[in-house]
């Protein structure tokens, strides 16, 4: 388990409030409610991109809370996906191999498992611009995980794809983050998200965790 | 280990020991960002080390002046509103989706007296009217000319995105035009029309070159007076003091200028309902005018091109000068355009360039006169140094703040996988900015190679084109200075050409 502490923080009448919350360090840890609720605003501050102070999160024996958001390892998924549109699916997904110090070598070997994994042979070398939505979302989090992070954050990921889509995503995401043995922070709404890949579930609701199964 | 070698990696060390005891780590980013900040502000910086202001400056000039700088921009603000936004009605009836050339054409044309340096349209003007009215009501009508295309196109751009799909609404359920106009439209776009009038009152309020030439004796605005409180009385307290009054006040109308927003698509829309064919023909008539104005003075020029036999030698010097000029302002605005992405978001850099609408024009040209050596090359440097600050206050309003915003989510993303600000800005935001950052350092290039103003307090003679454009304006030679124009713009098309061109090079030299 990894433990959140103290996480407090006001952004203008809204209080993001919680004192206590574990997150599993294995298999996926969903975090859902309703909109408005704090969803991101949680995923932000664990990101690092939202200063919280007297924050304290510990995972394996490190504070990650006071480390950078580069230095904290952490492969991040937004619900935008926000892929570099300039470059092709291959070079957003060694972009982050770099930035992350891998060798060529090793990246390209990563690179060809998760492709395998997530089905991207077709369109790896396509423009980011002109991906579709599900693919779109397929480079994303290939882009996330190959730098083989402390944990993945997936923000709201299936939110843009169709019904169908988005069950064979799930089925896709499910067994690559069971091969990779990566634990997963997933924010959703869906019921179907949770249904199918949650091992734990935490519920939040005007900026505090009101139930935890 | 030679005796430099020796010296070196004692400096090396101490510098390391200074840095540990104090800890003094500085970033490349935020070196760059703090050289932008103290680049942007220096003018105040040397002029307050240099003068005290001791007392208060007479405020019967203060406040005259202030009323005309006051009046002048507020009516050209209005007056650009009202016809940018008829004409902006005009852009409409040309969607970009289905007549996107056609579009395009019409957007320069609208453009080209914004984009243009002030001495096209100052002699196009002076040439159709005659007499010209000088004072507040001839500022007013050239800056009115030379804002209102732009309050057009931004006009166009803004009901386009916003209310495209509420026009289509309002047009099936049979809302009359005038109807739609008042209870729909305007009051879905008033805060954007709102600001871009601000925008516009700022940019006359800032203006210098217009009013010291068509001002005349009763239009003098604050502008013109700090440059008559030091060119002719040596006030320098005294103008240091007026610059600064006016840099708050204008710091203060920009803290309600709204952050532009990112860039959204264009849908597809029916604009009929409000769109104007007829201000499409006006927009059409008003640049033939312009250019029939120009063309006039070219026309009577041409008869009188065996007078420039005496001013030969001056002119080579003057485009030689003019193409020095030009091209140091691409270049440095190029790199200082680089320098704001490269250190690209700090919270408080980002507010103060948001804020920051540069100082007055005689202000920093003053602050530069009194640093170091003038004359010869110095006047060369401190010239482009003078109009490369002003220039990128204003290109980073005319479109580098929005190709920054559209990046800042990919910056964020890049920087929580691990990426290091080098790498971000090799692999993410130079290949997707270099472009744009040519085309609007061209921009700075081709009003450097216009420029009369700055040029005018620096150097003591004529050293570029602008500068014997404008002396010939000055003794009523209006068609050998529009003769002397044309030459301006072929300076201009060069530079801007060197710095579009050379920002596709180094973007497939740094192709990562």
């Amino acid at each position: 388990m990894s433990l959140v502490e103290n996480l407090n923080i006001k952004f203008g009448s809204f209080h993001l409030e919680i004192p206590k919350w574990e997150i599993l360090d294995e298999g996926i840890t969903v975090l859902s409610g309703p909109s408005g609720s704090g969803k991101t605003s949680v995923f932000r501050a664990l990101v690092g991109l939202e200063l919280a102070p007297g924050f304290k999160w510990t995972f394996q024996g490190v504070n990650l809370a006071i480390l950078k958001p580069s230095e904290r390892k952490l492969g991040i998924v937004f619900q935008s996906l926000d892929l570099f549109p300039h470059m092709t699916a291959t070079e957003n997904i060694l972009f982050a191999a770099r930035a992350r110090g891998i060798e060529k070598k090793l990246a390209m070997m990563r690179l060809m498992e998760i492709s395998d994994s997530l089905k991207m042979e077709k369109f790896l070398n396509r423009s980011a611009s002109i991906l579709s939505g599900g693919e779109r979302q397929r480079v994303a989090i290939a882009r996330a995980i190959i730098g083989q992070p402390r944990m993945l954050f997936m923000d709201e990921p299936f939110s843009a794809l169709d019904l169908d889509l988005r069950n064979e995503s799930r089925k896709l995401i499910k067994e690559l983050l069971r091969k990779e043995k990566i634990p997963t922070l997933l924010i959703t709404h869906d019921p179907g998200d949770i249904e199918m890949l949650g091992n734990k579930v935490s519920k939040i609701q005007f900026g505090r965790i009101i139930d935890q199964v | 280990m030679d005796r430099y070698s020796q010296e070196y990696s004692k400096l090396k060390m101490t510098t390391a020991l200074l840095q540990k005891k104090y800890n003094l780590y500085f970033s490349m980013q935020e070196i760059l960002r703090l050289v932008v900040f103290l680049f942007l502000i220096s003018p105040f910086i040397l002029l307050l080390t240099q003068f005290k202001i001791h007392g208060l400056p007479e405020f019967g000039d203060f406040f005259w002046a202030l009323r005309n700088s006051f009046v002048q921009s507020l009516l050209s603000a209005f007056f650009s509103i009202i016809i940018g936004f008829w004409f902006g009605l005009g852009l409409i009836a040309l969607p970009k989706v289905r007549w996107p050339k056609l579009r395009n054409v019409f957007e320069i044309l609208c453009l080209l007296p914004n984009f243009l340096p002030p001495i096209f349209t100052l002699l196009s003007a002076l040439n159709i009217i005659d007499p010209f009215p000088m004072g507040v009501f001839g500022i007013v009508l050239i800056h009115s000319i030379m804002n209102f295309g732009l309050v057009a196109v931004l006009t166009a751009g803004i009901i386009e995105k916003k209310a495209g799909s509420v026009i289509e609404l309002a047009f099936v359920e049979g809302a009359t035009r005038l109807h739609f106009l008042y209870r729909g439209l305007l009051p879905m776009i008033y805060k954007d029309i709102w600001s871009i009038g601000l925008f516009v009152f700022i940019i006359c309020f800032q203006s210098f070159s217009i009013p010291l030439i068509v001002g005349g004796g009763r239009g003098t605005t604050l502008e013109v007076l700090i440059y008559e409180k030091i060119r002719l009385s040596g006030e320098w307290s005294g103008a240091v003091f007026l610059s600064i009054v006016q840099s708050i006040f204008i710091f203060l109308i920009s803290l309600s200028l709204r952050n532009t927003n990112k860039s959204t698509e264009i849908k597809k829309s029916n604009l009929q309902l409000v769109q104007s064919p007829l201000a499409l023909v006006f927009i059409f008539a008003f640049f033939v005018l312009y250019f029939v104005g120009y063309l006039d003075g070219i026309l009577s020029g041409i008869q009188m091109v065996s007078t420039f036999y005496e001013y030969q030698s001056g002119i080579l010097w003057s485009f030689l000068g003019s193409l020095a000029i030009g091209l140091t302002v691409g270049s440095a605005s190029f790199l200082g355009l680089m320098a704001i992405a490269f250190s690209w978001p700090k919270k408080w850099f980002t507010q103060f360039l948001r804020g920051y609408l540069g100082p007055s024009t005689s202000l920093a040209c003053f602050a530069f006169l009194i640093l170091g050596p003038n004359g010869g090359l110095f006047s060369f440097l401190k010239i482009s140094a003078v109009i490369t600050l002003l220039s990128l206050c204003n290109l980073f309003r005319l479109g580098w703040l929005s190709e920054m915003n559209n990046l800042d989510s990919q910056i964020e993303v890049a920087t929580t996988m691990g990426a290091s600000p080098r790498q971000i800005f090799r692999e993410i935001t130079f290949p997707q900015i270099f472009e744009r950052a040519g085309i609007l350092s061209g921009i700075a290039s081709v009003w450097a190679c216009g420029d009369f103003a700055v040029s005018r307090i620096l150097a003591n003679q004529d050293l570029s084109l602008g500068m014997m454009t404008e002396t010939l304006m000055s003794s009523y030679r209006l068609s050998q200075a529009s003769i002397l124009s044309l030459l301006i713009i072929i300076v201009g098309l060069m530079c801007y050409l060197f710095c579009v061109g050379g920002s596709r090079v180094l973007g497939r030299k740094f192709k990562y």
